[in-house]
């Protein structure tokens, strides 16, 4: 007879609080803790919210890695990879201490059903110890190539054969990219779907949780004056850039089977005009947020014909420059890129949606690598005004109204629009008016990895991707890719590190009478 | 109103350091000028100013031209001092936001500046340094203090950023040559890069005063019969004087705006004839060079007609009064004052920042002064433009 554990008492004491959330204490197991993301991104997320007061005192992280380490060993490193990686260091001894007792390690492959048993020991130990109460939150940091074999090893964790031991709630977090393609990630989801609801399932897009997209939601929904306006009445066009100032930085293992398009235009870009288009939502709570990104992402006008690619996106490859005052070499010169690559690392393309809100109204989306400066907006250029009473200013000369909102760097909004010039003359001069948010509210501003975890933790899934966003996403991805593989090869590379991409995706906005946001 | 500046400096910085600084720098700010609370900043901007500075005594020049601007041109202003192209690659920078006061809740930032010695091979690529620092979406002003631009190894680079490129050609060390070079350049840029330079605006009150001639309607008819002009300036401009870069757009401009085309050329070191002509209208042009700046400076044009016609302007530099003078055969000349000022880089910066778009007036004048100078310079512009 299988081994009954007893789950630990419930504590009467722990009822509602009015500080800060805190979600209940967890498990967090990290599948591929030897990697870069648990590193870079994940334990120092865990630490800035232990100094935060965010985590449950009982909170633990268990990291699931093949190499072989001691529990010691593991929290060496991690703390090793806080003071260097974490936005408030170094780390602070009184602090760690007491977090590093509760932080474990388990080597095995992940294909091992001996490790997810002493996985499993662990983690009721913990329960029994720490009082972690049978929560368990899973993180898959690993390649998608080991998705398959993990959670058909969580399977047995979740719904064992023969166990009556009391649990509390399960969560899986998965790390983008979510499958490679629209059947895959089909599978990936039908993979989670034989262990998990939907409803524990937790899709990461880490642009999802930085604040100032969450603020693109605050800033249409809490005030009144905006949505009025934020239609194809008033609308000339949208811009949506995601620009990155880095070349591969060793990825190429990765990026040669992504590309752009699979590594920012399926899930970053396709979020952020989400979020700019929605409708607003009955309730800020996850099925109706995400209901309303989901309609966006089926508005999209599909490509009908292969031939409306021409049109429709422009696609590059950085070649050798310079880019804040340091050489760059070409994407193909990167080790372990195939030196007639034809992967992309610039994509630009015109979307339309058809709806009533924004029908005819182009959105014009650009993401690259290698580009000058690393910035990441959404831009709204209004309609210009009809008529110019203002003799020394034709309506052609008066510039539109602009609002942009600045996800990174320089976080805020700014709203471009015309002013009179002090003088005796009608002269008019755009000004840019910023709203800084970064540098107004002194908080801290948390990593968005903080945030996500914690949302997850307290189950709260509005910053995460559901399982038709990411097929709606996929579908279109699928249908640009597959019209790109009947155009003739890509000439590449077609930009010089340090440009703003190739010199066609300035053609294919100018012919529509626009032009790119100087950025 | 209050105002206030707050100022952060390091050495070997990157170009993500120093924007990421530059944030800081408003919340640090914050901190220091208030300290009540967080209040909500508001950056007011109209453009970015780029100065290349090829030398320290430049950079302190132009950062003191600039800094009555920040309350009439909001801007971000960064001033590139290139050094030793040879050393480590590093960049120093020197940050400063300055803010006029408060409204309401709210502090407006009104300038920006950024002051960076760039050493190493990015001294070759001084646009990459810049291009990822410049404040989005608005236009962006090229200063280029000190000698022709035009040869040198990183103009390409920064024309092309630019939506104005500002020059002094009283700064050019071969003013006839350079102005011919800086006429190509502007040609091959076209329309995407507009073109000032300070001479010209230095030119304006002189180009007031001689268009005033002409503005009675008795007088408009001298001009169409006007039949010489002659300038005598100064080699190199000294405060008021006039250097002949000034004499030759002023040649050019009456070149331009009467239609006129070169026909002979005699130059020589201290003297340049020049004939125009259109048809019967036929120009002579004599500009000839003292060297010593305190000479007075004149322009005397000779019309035809029945009585002929002389205008000239006369400037002492001692008096800083111009005396523009008309005088008709067989009347005694009618003669008024006008006193010139020395406008100083602040000024003519602050003129040139008003100016959005092509200077077509300037251009031309370049184009014709370039013309009458090269023999082997030809230019042809659309229908109302100058005919070469």
């Amino acid at each position: 007879m299988a081994e009954t554990a007893t789950a630990p008492a419930v504590n009467p004491l722990r009822g509602q609080s009015r500080g800060e959330r805190v979600p209940e204490p967890c498990n967090m197991v990290i599948f591929g803790a030897s990697g870069d993301l648990t590193h870079r991104k994940l334990l120092p997320a865990l630490y800035n919210m232990e100094l935060g007061h965010l985590l449950p005192p009982e909170f633990c992280v268990i990291g699931f890695a093949r190499r072989p380490k001691t529990h010691q060993e593991f929290r060496d490193e991690m703390k090793a990879a806080i003071n260097e990686f974490s936005r408030q260091k170094p780390v602070r001894e009184e602090v760690w201490r007491e977090f590093e007792q509760r932080m474990f390690y388990v080597s095995s492959t992940f294909e091992d059903p001996k490790g997810y048993q002493t996985l499993l020991d662990l983690m009721r130990k913990n329960d029994q110890e720490k009082g972690t109460r049978g929560n368990r939150l899973y993180y898959l940091s690993t390649p998608p190539s080991e998705h398959g074999a993990i959670v058909q090893q969580l399977r047995e964790l979740e719904h064992p054969q023969t166990d009556g031991y009391k649990r509390g709630w399960s969560r899986i977090i998965v790390e983008k990219p979510f499958g490679h393609d629209l059947k895959s990630a089909q599978e990936l989801n039908a993979l989670l779907h034989g262990v998990f609801d939907e409803d524990q399932i937790f899709r990461i897009d880490h642009y999802l949780g930085k604040e100032t997209v969450q603020n693109i939601l605050v800033f249409r929904f809490a005030n009144g004056i905006f949505e009025p306006i934020w239609n194809r009445d008033h609308v000339d066009h949208v811009q949506i850039t995601v620009a990155e100032s880095v070349g591969l930085e060793g990825r190429a293992g990765y990026y040669e089977q992504a590309g752009t398009i699979r590594d920012m235009v399926a899930n970053h870009m396709l979020q952020i005009l989400a979020l700019t288009a929605m409708e607003p939502p009955s309730a800020f709570d996850a099925t109706s947020v995400r209901d309303e990104k989901v309609k966006v992402l089926r508005a999209i006008h599909p490509w009908q014909h292969r031939e409306e690619n021409r049109e429709f996106t422009v696609r590059g490859q950085y070649g050798p420059g310079w880019v804040g005052g340091q050489q760059l070499p070409g994407y193909r010169e990167e080790p372990g890129v195939n030196p007639e690559s034809t992967t992309d690392t610039y994509v630009a393309m015109k979307l339309y949606l058809d709806n009533w809100r924004w029908a005819g109204v182009p959105f014009y989306l650009r993401t690259g690598k290698a580009l000058p400066k690393r910035v990441t907006e959404v831009a709204v250029t209004f309609k210009r005004a009809p008529f110019s009473m203002f003799r020394q200013t034709t309506t052609t000369a008066l510039e539109p109204n602009v609002l942009a909102m600045r996800i990174q760097p320089d976080e805020g909004i700014v709203l471009k629009f015309g002013a009179k010039v002090p003088g005796p003359d009608i002269a008019i001069r755009s000004v840019n008016m910023d709203f800084l948010y970064g540098a107004s509210f002194d908080v801290a501003v948390a990593d968005a990895y903080e945030r996500l975890i914690l949302d997850c933790m307290m189950g709260e899934a509005q910053l995460f991707t559901r399982e038709d966003e990411v097929q709606a996403q996929w579908a279109l991805i699928d249908s640009i890719i597959e019209s790109w593989q009947h155009q003739p090869p890509p000439k590449f590379p077609n930009y010089a590190a340090g440009t703003w991409g190739p010199e066609q995706a300035n053609r294919f906005i100018e012919r529509d009478g626009r032009s790119w946001r100087k950025l | 109103m209050s105002a206030g500046e707050a100022v952060w400096e390091g050495k070997g910085v990157s170009v993500s350091q120093i924007e990421s600084q530059m944030q800081r720098l408003y919340l640090s700010a914050d901190h220091e000028w208030n300290g009540q609370g967080h209040r909500p900043d508001i950056r007011a901007s109209v453009l970015n100013l780029v100065v290349y500075a090829p030398n320290q005594d430049c950079c302190d020049r132009t950062t003191r031209a600039l800094e009555h601007l920040s309350g009439t041109h909001p801007s971000r202003a960064i001033i590139i001092v290139p050094g030793d192209s040879h050393a480590e690659p590093s960049i120093d920078a020197r940050l400063s936001i300055h803010s006029h006061g408060a409204y309401a809740e709210f502090r407006q930032v009104c300038s920006e500046q950024m002051v960076l010695w760039i050493h190493g091979q990015a001294t070759h690529h001084l646009a990459s340094v810049v291009q990822p620092l410049l404040a989005p979406d608005l236009p962006v002003f090229v200063w280029w203090p000190g000698e022709t631009p035009v040869h040198h190894h990183v103009y390409g680079q920064l024309r092309e950023l630019a939506d104005r490129f500002v020059v002094d050609s009283s700064d050019f060390a071969k003013p006839a040559a350079d102005l011919v070079a800086l006429s190509h350049s502007v040609r091959a840029a076209g329309a995407r890069t507009a073109f000032s330079d300070f001479n010209w605006a230095r030119l304006e009150p002189w180009r007031d005063l001689l268009a005033g001639f002409f503005d009675l309607q008795n007088m408009r008819p001298y001009l169409d019969r006007l039949q010489g002009i002659s300038i005598q300036c100064a080699r190199e401009r000294d405060s008021l004087s006039f250097d002949l870069c000034q004499a030759l757009l002023l040649a050019g401009w009456f070149g331009s705006a009467l239609g006129l085309r070169t026909e002979q050329r005699d130059i020589s070191e201290n003297r340049y004839l020049l004939q125009l002509a259109n048809g019967a209208h036929r120009l002579a042009v004599d500009i000839t060079l003292t060297n010593d700046p305190k000479d007075p400076i004149t322009i005397r044009l000779q019309a035809a007609g029945d009585p002929a016609a002389q205008f000239s302007l006369v400037l002492d530099p001692d008096s800083v009064q111009v005396a523009a003078t008309v005088s008709l055969d067989g009347t005694s000349p009618i003669v008024r004052k006008t006193t010139m000022i020395d406008r100083d880089e602040g000024h003519l910066l602050f003129k040139e920042l008003e100016v959005f778009g092509h200077d077509e007036e300037y251009e031309r004048a370049l184009h014709a002064a370039a013309n009458m100078l090269d023999p082997n310079y030809h230019r042809e512009l659309v229908k109302g433009s100058l005919l070469v």
